[in-house]
């Protein structure tokens, strides 16, 4: 320390002190180097070029041109197509954001009751859906139109129907099937953070809350359990927001893309509708920075919202 | 009573057309003669019925004592010139020295042969290639003027090749040739052209020695019949067959002459070496599991086996010489690989120098193991010992054969056989889906049928002891006909039982038609053979835990180094001159190239760097300017065309050459507003698939149109069967002649009477009928649920290789069509998909690219890369070639390929145009709502046409393609009726030519274009639509033109 004593810190100007400062946790930056890079490589810079490639009427095959705001106004004036997208991902968002927000905290809260070796079981049963990514095509072969489906099959069997239900081309059950599997897929990162969450709460507080007259589980959830698990939840509403909102791949897996009468047609299926089969990346990027700007104001509100918890 | 007779007579018939067919694939092929449309299926069942080699030995009383020890031989010169014999065009020549006669791949020849004494004769024949085909050369034998059985019909005759070694002398240092990452590739195939004889003989393999045939005293006649190839014959002859002595007596005879075990060293050669082998497909493979393998390497593919799952089927052999230093008796030691038959053995038959040296090497064992084993030739009990003469040059040839298997799989073919049979007649009773608890008093109806069930329950019982006896343990081998032997029996005793468990039964015939393909699989892996001393015991084959441990570690760490994906290039990187892209497999690649090599690159001197790539990487490529200069699959060009991404092929002046090769309709979707994108390689098209047997039996016909086919659903439901119907309502367009666009590509003709007209009968189809609209189609074709199915002819294809219980039972034919009742023909229009081969912006090499691509769509390369992709994969791998006179020569029968033919012939394609994927898109949607919600099929697509069209507008738009609205104008404005009269207007008025672009597109840099003319003319789709007003309301009666001069 002696040796560096010689700088002398008061007469540094601000970025000499940065500087300084980043030389002396240097070991830190190299650590989170790797991620950072990546990061920004393959996140911030993504972003920020969908960004600009939004104001152009990029084909990907022709040089593009700068069309200004062109594409944000189609899109918000002209696009019926949009509109009906956007009314569908806010379905989804609603009904599966905060159900599979909620769900995921009941079912951890209750999973955390059991005795450890079960409880590692039950997560397991329960987070399994997730980590095995294309296990919602099951309800492919559950639910398909074929009269030996499963789903089908019974149906016919024991007479309910008498010929076979095209499930994901009807469009009466395309959306309550493809939210209902959303459903059962949402137990994912967040309800395995909220798991962990409620393993991380000191018992004492529990006891400490008892003394200071708290007297039922309600109570003891809201000013005792909850508090304490605001990193996890914060967490677990991002997770719950972005997966949502960017909800697609499972009905393009079942349903196709675009669904029936476009009944089932998300904000991301606009996107690799444009970007995909009609090349126009230029629109499908302003698509993309519209949904990640809703994504980014509907975490504010959340985060806003549990800042409320436990007052 | 006689309705029983004929119902008997009946199955009896069926059952020996569904052998003849299982045994002969080629037996159709007569039987239909014509495309298949006009032949009633009721006659083909009496047609070219063949008994079995059994009943066809107890009809002559077979016996040995029937053999009389004669032999007689024609030379093939003399063969009978009377046309009502032999049909075939013949050359007399002389080759390698023998005298001989040439005929080519159709017709007959036929030669007289004067038996001195009735009996037993087998009949041989010394053949000799003569064309460079991979494939086996394929005769049909005939024995006074007919088959005498089925498994004497079929004659498939090998051809002999050898194998380019680059070192000298055979050493296996050095053999190979290396690609650029040092790993060794497949040596070049040589075919050799030789005298082989050959015995007509059962083809599968279920009979161990040459077929015998009961032959009167005086003149016969022995016919050959062209199937697939040419071939030189030089004699023909009649012999007797003679028992080989047993091995113990060969044994005897040793002691008897005093042989004793040589007292020499080993000699040890790689298998991988073989002198010749039988069939392009065998060759040089590579294992890399075992480090004693040898050579073994843990960075680079050392081509150090041979065999594996190339080298299975009956018949194929492998050939080895060598020399021995000492007189005296050996053994053979191989080491080799037998993974894949569980708990049973493979069998190989040895010849030493063309010979069998006792019956039992008939029979050589290799039995299962998960990993290498070392063994002397054996036939499970003894080790052979083989007596050798010093210096004395020996052949050894190992072939494929069922030994003693033969006996067990021909057995399970014909309960097979009688299965199905059954399952079809208690099929008539029940429908498919049969109640179990109705009461169809089967041993009444038919108690013929329950009895044969029982009779295959024991005959399956009878097997799975034999089998456990030979093999020494219970395994899952066994087990398939074990658990059928139960189903089956328990059917037999209780026929309540029967309608519960009709569908096991079927799953489970399935199931044995499966056992019976992987037994008839005959899979070995041979590493190295020596000619070991005899009297000693064999060596270890593989080295142990460490051993193992160590090479997996070094191939671990050489896998951090070696890429094991880049495709083999031949010569120097700056050398490549074409850059070709591919994204089919490896296999395909492999060929592709090799094909290349020997073709494209010896003809013209281009080198040309063949890469394999991923599907998605042309975009982007061609976008960084790092494409390749040709593409040889590529998807949807027209997307790429209107962006300008691929460059138009017209002008080559070989272009309308190349053009020719195809049928009109593959040129469609690859071309837009007269220019032509891409050259087609594929093209398919839907065909009708007909289950035959179920047809015959239910009395139907194939049906000519789809009011017939319509006709026919009463019939197959009250069967309780279903028709896999097409979705695909453009074929119902375009069969009446209707139409997908307007204007060539402004707007759609949907909202069209005709079209609406071909919507609503396709609707109606499906909901009148109530015909299923998802369903798994080979599994429903195969079980005969749905005896009649509309699909892509690539099901063949599946259908050959996944339903093998079915071979024979089936044929497609031309989709129904729609009678024409003005002029009462049918038209029997199909759409065709069609994939082509392009040259992208920023091809370097034009020229060469060009030519590359003349080269790859000519009828040569295609025949020879579906020819050789078959070789490798065998025959499902049936390429659906857009050339049509490759598809002449490509081994379909004559009958399936004249449907093919007239099935490509009535083929449409649907024109691309931008925006094209959004009538699909739309069209699906208002079936679905006429089929879900039962609207109104026309009404529900009128709905659609607006957004359908706006869309179109909208991509024209980005494209600065001329728009309806602005055609509208122009049209009306000129008086024109079609799009033509204004290209016609345009090409005279601008001098020139019609595919002028200037008159639909507004091009960057075109001096004058459409948008010109219209502002020059003062006419646009705002005046126009101002004026269309005016007449509405009535403000003006003038006409559009007269209304803008005002």
């Amino acid at each position: 320390m002696s040796k560096k004593s010689k700088v002398d810190h008061g007469k540094m100007t601000k970025r000499q002190w940065t500087w300084h400062m980043m030389k002396r946790y240097k070991i830190g930056y190299i650590m989170i180097a790797p991620f950072m890079l990546l990061f920004f490589f393959f996140t911030i810079i993504p972003v920020i070029a969908s960004l600009l490639v939004g104001f152009t009427d990029y084909n990907m095959l022709e040089v593009p041109n700068w069309v200004w705001f062109d594409n944000y106004i189609t899109l918000f004036l002209d696009d019926e197509l949009f509109i009906t997208a956007l009314q569908n991902t806010m379905i989804f968002a609603v009904l599966v954001g905060p159900a599979s927000f909620i769900l995921s905290f009941v079912v951890a809260w209750f999973i955390n009751e059991l005795s450890p070796r079960t409880r590692s079981i039950v997560t397991l049963i329960f987070y399994a859906p997730s980590i095995s990514g294309g296990a919602y095509t099951i309800f492919g072969y559950i639910f398909a139109s074929d009269s030996y489906g499963l789903v089908n099959g019974w149906l016919l069997k024991f007479g309910f129907i008498d010929s076979p239900i095209l499930f994901f081309t009807d469009v009466k059950w395309i959306m309550p099937l493809c939210v209902a599997i959303a459903l059962w897929m949402s137990l994912g990162t967040s309800f395995l953070s909220f798991v962990a969450g409620l393993q991380g709460i000191d018992r004492s507080q529990f006891e400490a809350a008892a003394v200071d007259g708290i007297t039922n589980r309600w109570q003891e959830l809201w000013y005792v359990t909850l508090p304490n698990m605001k990193p996890q939840l914060i967490f677990g509403s991002v997770m719950s927001i972005t997966n949502s909102f960017g909800f697609g791949g499972v009905v393009t897996a079942l349903a196709g893309n675009p669904s029936t009468d476009y009944v089932a047609y998300t904000i991301s299926h606009h996107i690799e509708e444009y970007g995909g089969a009609r090349m126009e990346i230029g629109y499908s990027s302003a698509i993309s920075f519209i949904l990640f700007l809703i994504m980014i104001t509907a975490n504010s509100f959340i985060v806003k919202l549990l800042s409320k918890v436990g007052e | 009573m006689k309705n029983t007779k004929t119902k008997k007579l009946l199955a009896l018939i069926l059952a020996l057309v569904m052998l003849v067919g299982s045994a002969l694939p080629v037996f159709a092929e007569e039987a239909k003669d014509d495309a298949g449309t006009n032949v009633s299926l009721q006659e083909l069942s009496g047609e070219y019925v063949l008994i079995p080699y059994e009943s066809y030995k107890s009809k002559y009383n077979y016996s040995t004592d029937l053999r009389t020890g004669e032999e007689v031989t024609v030379a093939a010169t003399d063969y009978i010139t009377d046309e009502e014999y032999t049909t075939a065009e013949i050359e007399k020549d002389t080759l390698d020295g023998v005298d001989c006669i040439v005929t080519g791949e159709t017709g007959s020849v036929s030669w007289k042969i004067n038996v001195p004494k009735a009996g037993l004769y087998c009949v041989r024949f010394v053949y000799r290639s003569v064309t460079d085909k991979t494939t086996d050369i394929e005769r049909v034998f005939k024995l006074n003027g007919k088959a005498p059985y089925q498994e004497a019909r079929y004659q498939s005759l090998h051809k002999t090749w050898s194998f380019e070694y680059l070192s000298e002398n055979g050493e296996r240092e050095g053999a190979f040739d290396l690609d650029i990452t040092e790993n060794e590739l497949r040596p070049a195939s040589k075919l050799n052209h030789v005298w082989t004889e050959h015995s007509i003989k059962d083809n599968d393999g279920y009979y161990t020695i040459p077929l015998e045939f009961y032959m009167e005293e005086g003149e016969n006649i022995i016919t050959l019949e062209a199937v697939r190839d040419s071939v030189a014959i030089s004699e023909v002859g009649i012999y007797t067959y003679e028992e080989l002595p047993k091995y113990e007596d060969v044994r005897a005879e040793y002691e008897k002459k005093g042989y004793k075990p040589a007292k020499a060293d080993t000699i040890t050669f790689e298998a991988e070496l073989p002198d010749l082998v039988s069939q392009y497909t065998i060759y040089p493979v590579y294992d890399r599991s075992s480090p004693l393998t040898s050579p073994q390497d843990a960075a680079k593919i050392m081509r150090n086996t041979i065999g594996a799952d190339k080298w299975i089927a009956n018949g194929q052999w492998i050939r080895y010489s060598f020399k021995c230093e000492e007189s005296g008796l050996y053994q053979i030691g191989i080491r080799f690989m037998q993974d894949t038959l569980k708990g049973m053995y493979t069998s190989r038959s040895i010849k030493i120098n063309g010979e069998f040296p006792f019956e039992e090497a008939k029979n050589c064992q290799f039995p299962y193991k998960n990993e290498f084993q070392y063994d002397y030739l054996n036939d499970g009990d003894t080790y052979f010992e083989f007596y050798f003469e010093k210096g004395k040059t020996y052949e050894i040839e190992l072939e494929v054969a069922l030994g003693s298997f033969a006996d067990i799989i021909r057995q399970v073919d014909g309960v097979i056989t009688s299965l199905n049979e059954d399952y079809m007649r208690i099929l008539e009773l029940t429908g498919a889906t049969a109640d179990e608890y109705r009461d169809y008093g089967f041993t009444r109806v038919m108690p013929e049928v329950i009895q044969d069930l029982g009779l295959q329950s024991t005959v399956l019982y009878q097997l799975v002891d034999y089998i456990e006896d030979i093999g020494g343990i219970k395994s899952e081998t066994t087990s398939t006909l074990e658990q059928a032997a139960v189903l089956v029996e328990r059917m037999a005793s209780d026929e309540t039982e029967i309608a519960a468990n009709l569908s096991s039964l079927k799953s489970w015939v399935s199931s044995l038609g499966t056992w019976l393909s992987d037994m008839s699989a005959q899979f070995l892996e041979m590493d190295y053979i020596e000619i070991v001393p005899a009297g000693t015991e064999p060596k270890a084959a593989e080295g142990g835990f460490w051993k193992s441990a160590w090479f997996e570690i070094k191939k671990f760490a050489a896998s951090f180094v070696t890429d094991y994906d880049s495709f083999a290039v031949e010569g120097d990187k700056d050398e490549v001159l074409l850059q070709v892209w591919t994204s089919s497999g490896r296999d395909q690649a492999q060929i592709i190239k090799n094909l290349i090599d020997n073709g494209f690159t010896a003809e013209t001197g281009t080198k040309v760097q063949l890469s394999l790539t991923a599907g998605g990487a042309l975009l982007p490529s061609i976008l960084a300017d790092v494409g390749p200069d040709v593409s040889i699959d590529a998807t949807n060009p027209i997307e790429m065309a209107i962006r300008g991404a691929i460059l138009p092929l017209n002008d080559y002046d070989t272009f309308d050459e190349v053009m020719a090769r195809f049928a009109d309709s593959a040129t469609i979707p690859l071309s837009l507003y007269g220019t032509t994108y891409a050259v087609p390689v594929g093209q398919s098209c839907a065909v009708l698939f007909c289950r035959d047997d179920i047809l015959t039996e239910l009395g139907l016909e194939v049906p000519e149109t789809w009011d017939e086919l319509m006709s026919m659903v009463p019939v197959l439901q009250f069967n309780n069967m279903e028709i896999g119907m097409t979705q695909d309502y453009n074929v119902f367009l375009y069969q009446q002649g209707g139409n997908y666009w307007k204007n060539e590509g402004m707007a759609t003709n949907l909202d069209d009477y005709k079209s609406l007209d071909a919507f609503e009968y396709m609707c109606n189809l499906f909901t009148q009928y109530s015909l299923p609209i998802s369903y798994d189609a080979q599994n429903r074709f195969k079980t005969g649920e749905m005896p009649i199915l509309i699909s892509d002819y690539g099901l063949y294809n599946s259908l050959t290789i996944f339903a093998p219980e079915i071979a024979g039972l089936w044929s497609f034919y031309q989709i129904p069509g729609t009678l024409n009742e003005e002029t009462g023909e049918v038209d029997h229009t199909v759409m065709s998909a069609i994939s082509g081969i392009i040259m992208p912006k920023g091809c370097k090499n034009m020229e060469e690219g060009w030519d590359f691509i003349d080269w790859y769509s000519d009828k040569e390369f295609q025949v020879d890369f579906s020819n050789e992709m078959m070789a490798l994969l065998g025959p499902s791998a049936k390429q659906a070639v857009a050339n049509i006179e490759a598809l002449a020569e490509l081994p379909w029968s004559e009958s399936e390929y004249k449907t093919l033919q007239t099935c490509l012939r009535a083929t449409a394609a649907v024109e691309q145009y931008p925006g094209s994927y959004y009538i699909g898109r739309y069209t699906g949607f208002a079936f679905a709502a006429a089929y879900n919600e039962g609207a109104d099929p026309s009404d529900s697509l009128l709905e659609y046409i607006d957004s359908i069209n706006k869309e179109l507008s909208r991509k024209r738009k980005e494209f600065e393609l001329m728009l309806n609205e602005d055609w509208m104008a122009i049209s009306e404005y000129m008086g024109f009726e079609t799009f033509g009269e204004w290209r016609e207007y345009w090409a005279e008025e601008r001098d020139t030519t019609p595919d002028c672009v200037e008159c639909i597109q507004d091009v960057a840099g075109a001096d004058y274009t459409y948008v010109d003319w219209m502002e020059e003319n003062g006419v646009s789709a705002e005046n126009f639509k101002n004026w269309q007003n005016a007449v509405k309301y009535g403000e003006t009666e003038l006409s559009y033109k007269e209304w803008l001069k005002k």
